[in-house]
C-alpha cells in the first residue's frame, strides 16, 4: 500500500501529461534553433518563419538549412527509437528490452559497414549514398529480427535478452574491425553514425525520418492497443483471448526492426533512449495502458533527444559530439533509478 | 439449464501433445455443472485443459463446444466461446483492476470499448466480487484476490464455458474455499471446468471428477480410486478425511491406542508412529476404525460378540498403551470400563495439546 501511494503522488493524468510535454517539446525545438556556434534571436526566426523577413543570409542559411532539418529528424528519430522499445518491451514481456539492447541497432549498423565495405571494395557497385544506407540498414535489421523471431517461441525472455545483448557486442566487434580497415574518410563518416551524430541530419535525411515515423505509428497504436495490452498477462493468457502470437510477433518486431533500423542509417546508434522513454511515461502517468503509453513514450523520446541536442550545442559550439555519449551517461542513472522502482504496483 | 445435447464440451478421439508427441488423449461429453480434473503432477492435466481450451491444436481428434469444431473456428471466435484461465499468478505492471478485466474484452472489441463491452465488463466484476477494487493496481492486490479479478477477465468475454487449470494452487486455505465457492456459483450459468490438485475441495464442489494418469482421462466413481491415480506406495488414501496417510508397519503391536471419536488417528498423524499399532475397541462408525484399519492398524471392533476379556490380555500384552481424554460417548462403556480397571497400567493423553 505504501508504495502504491508513493507511485501515485507522482503521477499524473494522461490529458495533462501529455500537453505538458508537447509544450516542453516546442520550447525546446526553439530553443536548439536559438543554440550553437551562433546564436540567433528567437524572436528573430519567429518572425523569419512567419514574415519571411528578420534575419541576415547567412543566418537564414543556418536556421533553414541546418537547424530546422536537424530539429525535425532529431524529433522524428526519438520518437521511432521510443516507439521500438515501447514494442520491444510489450511483446517480450520485458522491462530491459529495446533496440540497444536487443542487438537490433547493432545489427543494422553492422549491415551499414558491410555494405559500404562491399561497394568499395568489390568493385563499384554501388554508390555510397543516403539512399542505400537506409536498404542494409533495414535489411540487416530485418535479417537479424526474424532470426529473433525464430528462435523466440523457444526461448524465455530472460534467454532472449541474454542472447540479444550478446550478439550486439558481437556485431559491434565486426563493424569496429571493418571499419578499421576502411579508408580514413569513409571509417570517419561511419564513425559518427556509430555514435550517433546530429550532424548527419541533412533535410533529405529529416524527410525520410519523419515519413517513417508516420507510416510505422499507426499500425503500432492499432497493435499495441488490441493485441500487446493483453500480452503483459503472458503469451498463453493473450493466445486464449484470441491473439496469433506467432503472427503479432512478427508485424511487431518487424516494425520495431524497421524503426531502429532507420534511425541507424540516419543518425546512428543512439542507446538508452528506447528504453527510458516508455518507462519514464509509464511512471508519469501511472499506467501501462498503451493506448497512452505510446503516444507519451514519443513525445518523451523526441524531448529527451531535443535535450541531448541543445546540450551538445551549449558545450561543443560548432563542433559534434556522439549522441550516444549523452544518452550513456544520464541514461545509465536512469536506467539505475528505473530499475529500483520495478517494485509493488511497477513489478514486471 | 438446458440439456440440448449440443451445449457443452465434447471430445472425440481427443489426442493432445506438444511436437508430435502425445501427451493425453480422451473421450469426454461434458455439459453442465462443475467439472474437475484430478492427477498427478505431469499426468496431462495441464495439456488436456488447453486443447479443451482452444490454445494448443490437437494432433488428433475433434473439441466440440456447444455443437461447433473448436479449432475449425479462427482464433478470434475460438476465444469468444472459451475463457480460459491458465495457472499461475501473473503481474501486470501499472495495469488497474478495471484495465486487466478489459482485457477479456479483447476478442470482442474495437479500439475502443463499447457500451455492450462495459456492461459486460462491469458484471463480471460484479460477479466475482471485485467490483470494489476497480482502480486499484492489480500488482498491489491479494493473491486470492489477483485469482478473482483474472476470473473476472476471463468470464468478460462472456464464454459459453470456463476452463481454469490448477487456479487454487497458489492460494491460501481461506481463498481456496472462496474460489471454488465462486467457480460453483458461475457453474450454475455456464459450465466450468477446472484442473486441481485440491482433492478435499473436489470432493465437496465438483458435480463429477475426472482422473487423469498416464495420459488418460476416466471417471472418477469412487473416491477409494484416488491412492491408485497417484500411485501413492506407502502413503494411503483415506477417503472420509480426503488426505494421504503413510501406512503403519507389520507385526506385534507395539503400542496400544484406545482411541474413540478419531482420537487414536489424530495421534499416529501428530506423532507420525512408525509402528505397529492396535487401537480400541471403538464403534464400527468411529474414525479411528475407519481410517486406522486402512493403514494396517489392528482395530478391535466393538460389537456384542466381541470377547472384551481376550482382546484386554493381546491390549496389554503390547509395551504401552494410551488412552486420550475423550467425551464418554466416544467409547462403549465396557471399554470405559476396562480402561478404568486397568488406570495403573495406561497413560493418559490430551489428544487435542501436542506431544
Amino acid at each position: 500500500m505504501r508504495n502504491s501511494n508513493r507511485g501515485r503522488s507522482y503521477t499524473t493524468s494522461f490529458s495533462r501529461a501529455l500537453p505538458i510535454t508537447v509544450f516542453m517539446l516546442f520550447i525546446l525545438a526553439l530553443a536548439s534553433l536559438i543554440v550553437g556556434s551562433v546564436w540567433i534571436d528567437p524572436l528573430d526566426i519567429l518572425a523569419d518563419i512567419f514574415t519571411g523577413e528578420g534575419l541576415s543570409p547567412v543566418e537564414e542559411t543556418i536556421v533553414y538549412a541546418r537547424r530546422i532539418p536537424i530539429v525535425l529528424g532529431s524529433i522524428a528519430a526519438g520518437a521511432l527509437l521510443a516507439l521500438s522499445g515501447f514494442l520491444y518491451q510489450s511483446l517480450f514481456r520485458n522491462p530491459m528490452a529495446d533496440p540497444y539492447v536487443l542487438g537490433t541497432a547493432s545489427a543494422s549498423f553492422l549491415t551499414i559497414v558491410l555494405g559500404t565495405y562491399i561497394s568499395i571494395y568489390i568493385g563499384e557497385l554501388f554508390r555510397f549514398g543516403a539512399t542505400l544506407l537506409p536498404i542494409f540498414s533495414a535489411a540487416g535489421a530485418a535479417i537479424y529480427t526474424g532470426g529473433l523471431v525464430a528462435i523466440s517461441s523457444r526461448m524465455g525472455s530472460l534467454q532472449l535478452l541474454l542472447i540479444g545483448i550478446s550478439l550486439g557486442f558481437v556485431f559491434t566487434g565486426i563493424s569496429i574491425i571493418f571499419l578499421s580497415m576502411l579508408p580514413p574518410d569513409v571509417a570517419g563518416l561511419l564513425s559518427l553514425a556509430m555514435f550517433g551524430s546530429f550532424e548527419r541530419l541533412s533535410w533529405e535525411y529529416s524527410t525520410y525520418l519523419a515519413i517513417s515515423l508516420f507510416i510505422l505509428a499507426t499500425p503500432s497504436i492499432y497493435y499495441s492497443v488490441r493485441s500487446l495490452d493483453p500480452m503483459i498477462l503472458g503469451e498463453e493468457y493473450a493466445r486464449s483471448l484470441g491473439i496469433d502470437i506467432r503472427a503479432l510477433r512478427i508485424v511487431v518486431s518487424l516494425i520495431a526492426g524497421i524503426a531502429t533500423s532507420i534511425t541507424v542509417a540516419f543518425i546512428g546508434v543512439i542507446g538508452f533512449l528506447g528504453f527510458v522513454a516508455p518507462h519514464v511515461a509509464r511512471l508519469m502517468i501511472g499506467s501501462s495502458r498503451s493506448i497512452y503509453v505510446l503516444p507519451l513514450s514519443m513525445v518523451l523520446g523526441s524531448l529527451i533527444l531535443l535535450v541531448c541536442l541543445v546540450l551538445v550545442r551549449i558545450l561543443f559550439p560548432g563542433g559534434d559530439l556522439p549522441i550516444t555519449a549523452i544518452t550513456s551517461i544520464f541514461g545509465g542513472p536512469l536506467l539505475v533509478y528505473l530499475v529500483s522502482r520495478m517494485r509493488g504496483e511497477y513489478s514486471w | 439449464m438446458s440439456l440440448d445435447s449440443s451445449t457443452g464440451v465434447r471430445a472425440r478421439d481427443l489426442v493432445a501433445g506438444y511436437d508430435n508427441n502425445p501427451v493425453v488423449s480422451a473421450n469426454l461429453d461434458l455439459r453442465s455443472g462443475l467439472i474437475c480434473f484430478i492427477g498427478p503432477n505431469a499426468s496431462g492435466k495441464t495439456t488436456l485443459a488447453r486443447a479443451l481450451a482452444g490454445v494448443l491444436k490437437p494432433l488428433g481428434g475433434v473439441v466440440i463446444v456447444d455443437g461447433r469444431d473448436l479449432y475449425s473456428l479462427s482464433n478470434v471466435d475460438r476465444s469468444r466461446i472459451v475463457g480460459f484461465l491458465p495457472t499461475g499468478s501473473p503481474r501486470a505492471p501499472l495495469m488497474k483492476v478495471f484495465d486487466v478485466v478489459s482485457m477479456g474484452r479483447t476478442p470482442w472489441r474495437g479500439l475502443s470499448l463499447s457500451s455492450r463491452d462495459l456492461k459486460a465488463i462491469l458484471r463480471s466484476m460484479d460477479l466475482a466480487g471485485v467490483s470494489g477494487l476497480s482502480d486499484r493496481y492489480f500488482n498491489d492486490l491479494s493473491d486470492g484476490q489477483r485469482q478473482r479479478v483474472l476470473i473476472a477477465m476471463a468470464l468478460a468475454r462472456e464464454p459459453r464455458v470456463l476452463i481454469l487449470d490448477e487456479p487454487t494452487s497458489f492460494l491460501d486455505p481461506i481463498n481456496r474455499i472462496r474460489v471454488f465457492d465462486l467457480l460453483k456459483e458461475i457453474s450454475k450459468e455456464i459450465l466450468v471446468i477446472v484442473t486441481t490438485h485440491d482433492i478435499e475441495l473436489a470432493s465437496r464442489y465438483c458435480d463429477q471428477v475426472y482422473s487423469v494418469k498416464d495420459g488418460s482421462v476416466s471417471k472418477l466413481v469412487s473416491w477409494e480410486g484416488v491412492g491408485d491415480l497417484y500411485g501413492s506406495g506407502d502413503l494411503v488414501y483415506i477417503p472420509i478425511v480426503n488426505s494421504f496417510e503413510y501406512r503403519l508397519p507389520e507385526g506385534s503391536p507395539e503400542i496400544h491406542l484406545f482411541g474413540g471419536c478419531g482420537s487414536a488417528f489424530s495421534y499416529v498423524r501428530r506423532n507420525r508412529l512408525d509402528m505397529p499399532v492396535s487401537v480400541g475397541p471403538v464403534f464400527y462408525s468411529d474414525l479411528d476404525n475407519l481410517a486406522l484399519s486402512r493403514l494396517g492398524a489392528k482395530v478391535y471392533v466393538y460389537d456384542g460378540s466381541l470377547d472384551l476379556d481376550a482382546v484386554s490380555k493381546q491390549i496389554f500384552s503390547a509395551s504401552e498403551a494410551i488412552a486420550f481424554k475423550v467425551p464418554d460417548e466416544c467409547l462403549p462403556d465396557a471399554v470405559l470400563d476396562l480402561i478404568y480397571r486397568n488406570r495403573d497400567k495406561v497413560r493418559f493423553v490430551d489428544v487435542e495439546s501436542f506431544g
